[in-house]
């Protein structure tokens, strides 16, 4: 079943669960690492991805088709992400600032698990859109179209704004 | 650039190091069969939040009874009250709310009105600080005839002609008053006679002089 279809099938009341069921199939995966990368582990993630479903679900509807699905259920997870991580800022600072006290003076010698921790960190240090830009680039591997389809952002900005982050992290990887 | 090849090359010019790291980057964890159950656990959720909705949107909130079977006599009723009361001529005017802007500007306004009249009246009953005028009247009656033909032989070039003859006007005046004094003059006078009288009356000739160096 194609995006179209299972759109074309979503907006049919009797088959709109059917076809949302390969809407989760097809997607469901994607969207979890991709908030994955927001959060340290599965229980956020978890939260995060169950929220972004349920908006699925109740905006589908009035999905117009202007930017492919694809891209906008990256921007509904992606939202989701950012609101859950903004709701739990404190615990999320104290849990930056022990790492970085933690690494700091660490040479380049360090073990790989403990420099991808230390990586994982650094990204959530980063400004909102930074962020989001990194991980859709970075772990995602998606063009900067598609990106600044989901961020609403021109692609002249994105490539700054990816650019800035990758030096920062490679900042705080190296201190 | 937007292949996983060409970002992998960006990446690598901008920062080798995590670049490296991309590589090395193992697949998250996740629990064992989570992405099986995931559909049924979000389907749940959805027809348990879709329940609740519906059984609230079915449940209707409490009325009084037969409030519904009265109700369009009461609005019918309510009508013909206000017809009658409006053909006697029984309106009521509702109290006027008054406008918040209006209300502040006119109380800056009285403010102002009262700060204005308060520095008026402090003005007035302040004294005018003025030059002291002087009596010039007085001053130049101080003054001799000497110092005034003087003065004004040293500053001819800064007064009229009017200025000049109302000044000179008494002294001629003194003279009249002199010559009339004076016993009437013999009808032959002879030159002896205007000598001697040159000689008695030499101030007033000198003062003559005097005045003749302003013209």
């Amino acid at each position: 079943m194609t995006d179209d279809e299972i759109l074309a099938q979503i907006k049919i009341a009797s088959t709109k669960e059917m076809a949302f069921r390969h809407l989760l199939q097809r997607y469901q995966e994607r969207l979890y690492y991709h908030v994955r990368r927001y959060v340290h582990n599965h229980e956020d993630a978890n939260d995060i991805l169950q929220n972004t479903c349920i908006k699925i679900w109740n905006a589908i509807d009035n999905f117009r088709g202007d930017a492919s699905l694809y891209t906008w259920l990256y921007r509904i997870a992606g939202n989701e992400a950012i609101t859950f991580i903004n709701k739990n800022k404190k615990r999320n600072e104290i849990d930056i600032e022990q790492t970085s006290v933690k690494y700091k003076g660490v040479s380049d010698h360090v073990e790989a698990d403990e420099m991808l921790t230390k990586l994982q960190h650094a990204i959530d240090s980063l400004p909102e859109k930074q962020r989001q830009v990194f991980i859709l680039r970075y772990y995602d591997e998606l063009p900067y179209e598609q990106i600044s389809t989901i961020s609403e952002t021109s692609v002249g900005a994105l490539k700054a704004s990816y650019h800035h982050a990758v030096k920062k992290i490679e900042e705080f990887l190296t201190a | 650039m937007d292949n996983k090849n060409d970002i992998l090359i960006e990446l690598k010019a901008l920062s080798p190091l995590l670049a490296n790291l991309k590589e090395q980057t193992p697949l998250v964890q996740v629990p064992a069969s989570y992405f099986e159950q995931f559909q049924e656990s979000i389907m749940a959720t959805i027809s348990e939040e879709s329940g609740v909705l519906s059984s609230l949107k079915k449940s209707n909130p409490d009325v009084p009874e037969g409030y519904f079977s009265t109700f369009s006599e009461q609005i019918v009723a309510k009508i013909k009250q206000e017809n009658e009361t409006i053909a006697e001529g029984k309106l009521v005017a509702l109290p006027r709310k008054s406008n918040r802007i209006i209300s502040i500007f006119k109380v800056v306004a009285l403010a102002a009105s009262i700060v204005g009249v308060m520095v008026l009246i402090k003005k007035i009953q302040t004294p005018i600080l003025m030059p002291t005028q002087i009596n010039i009247e007085e001053s130049m009656a101080s003054l001799t005839r000497d110092e005034i033909y003087q003065y004004m032989n040293a500053n001819s070039n800064e007064f009229g002609m009017e200025q000049i003859k109302k000044a000179v006007l008494p002294a001629i005046e003194a003279q009249s008053a002199i010559t009339t004094e004076t016993p009437e003059t013999p009808v032959s006078i002879t030159e002896n006679d205007i000598d001697t009288y040159l000689e008695e009356h030499s101030n007033i000739i000198e003062i003559d002089d005097s005045t003749t160096d302003i013209f």
